[in-house]
């Protein structure tokens, strides 16, 4: 099956979608098209080439701002001083219900990074964060390396450069 | 400013709850309304904007950026494999 990533667009059968989880299903219905036409955040869809009307998953990206907490000296002093640093959110990431345990998850990831490194190459990001929903998330996004950035095991992230760089030796 | 409403449908119990949490701040319950659902909506909005590396990951977080790690075989096989 030929698969396709768009962004999301009205044509989309977005209040069709369910992946179990009501706060991912709620968004893509309701929230993500007016966000993308807000400059909000970026929803894109992961579609079957043959039907373009059914979403098989979803990824939304944003960007966020980074606070680090009493770095000391010496590194402090290499980073732009008192500001936060520019970072990438994969803020969702969704497969529906029907398509769940078929490697779409791992596709919608890639494709995320994918369009992380675009945004990246034009405004400068440090690393790519995300939300994960529960631990099961957690862990499949620790999976592919993504490192844990507070007490919370919920936020991860993985530097810009370990994903350009893994795109790049493909 | 011009206030303008908001409507919300709750149950019997949970209005009759408001109503009595109100009564017991001293304010209407319009104000009680607005105080927590601003508070919550800030939070919310916050949560999603920015991120915080707390003191205990920063000097890896620091690193990290500097040195990236190499995408691990799992990343790598990811990559390959992709369909999209």
């Amino acid at each position: 099956m030929p698969l396709v990533v768009e962004p999301l667009a009205r044509r989309h059968n977005r209040r069709g979608f369910s992946c179990g989880v009501e706060k991912l299903d709620y968004f893509l219905g309701k929230t993500a098209m007016q966000h993308a036409e807000n400059g909000i955040s970026k929803s894109f869809v992961l579609l079957s080439d043959d039907n373009k009307t059914v979403i098989i998953g979803y990824f939304t990206l944003t960007i966020c701002e980074v606070t680090i907490e009493q770095l000391n000296k010496a590194d402090a002093k290499k980073l732009p001083k008192g500001h936060p640093l520019p970072a990438g959110k994969l803020a969702r990431l969704a497969v529906s219900t029907d398509y769940q345990k078929r490697g779409y998850g791992k596709d919608l990831l890639i494709s995320a990074m994918k369009h992380f490194i675009l945004a990246h190459d034009q405004v400068g990001m440090s690393a790519l964060f995300v939300d994960a929903k529960n631990d099961s998330a957690a862990s499949f996004y620790q999976k592919y390396g993504f490192i844990q950035s507070c007490d919370d095991p919920l936020n991860l992230y993985l530097p810009t450069q370990t994903i350009k760089n893994a795109l790049a030796q493909s | 400013m011009t206030a303008v409403r908001i409507s919300a449908r709750v149950s019997e119990e949970n209005k009759k709850l408001v109503h009595d949490a109100a009564e017991l701040a001293g304010v209407s319950v319009s104000d009680f309304l607005t105080v927590v659902a601003v508070e919550e909506a800030h939070r919310v909005i916050n949560r999603e904007r920015s991120v915080t590396v707390s003191s205990k990951y920063a000097g890896a977080f620091f690193a990290a950026l500097k040195n990236a790690p190499k995408p691990n075989k799992a990343l790598l096989n990811a990559v390959k494999t992709s369909r999209v």
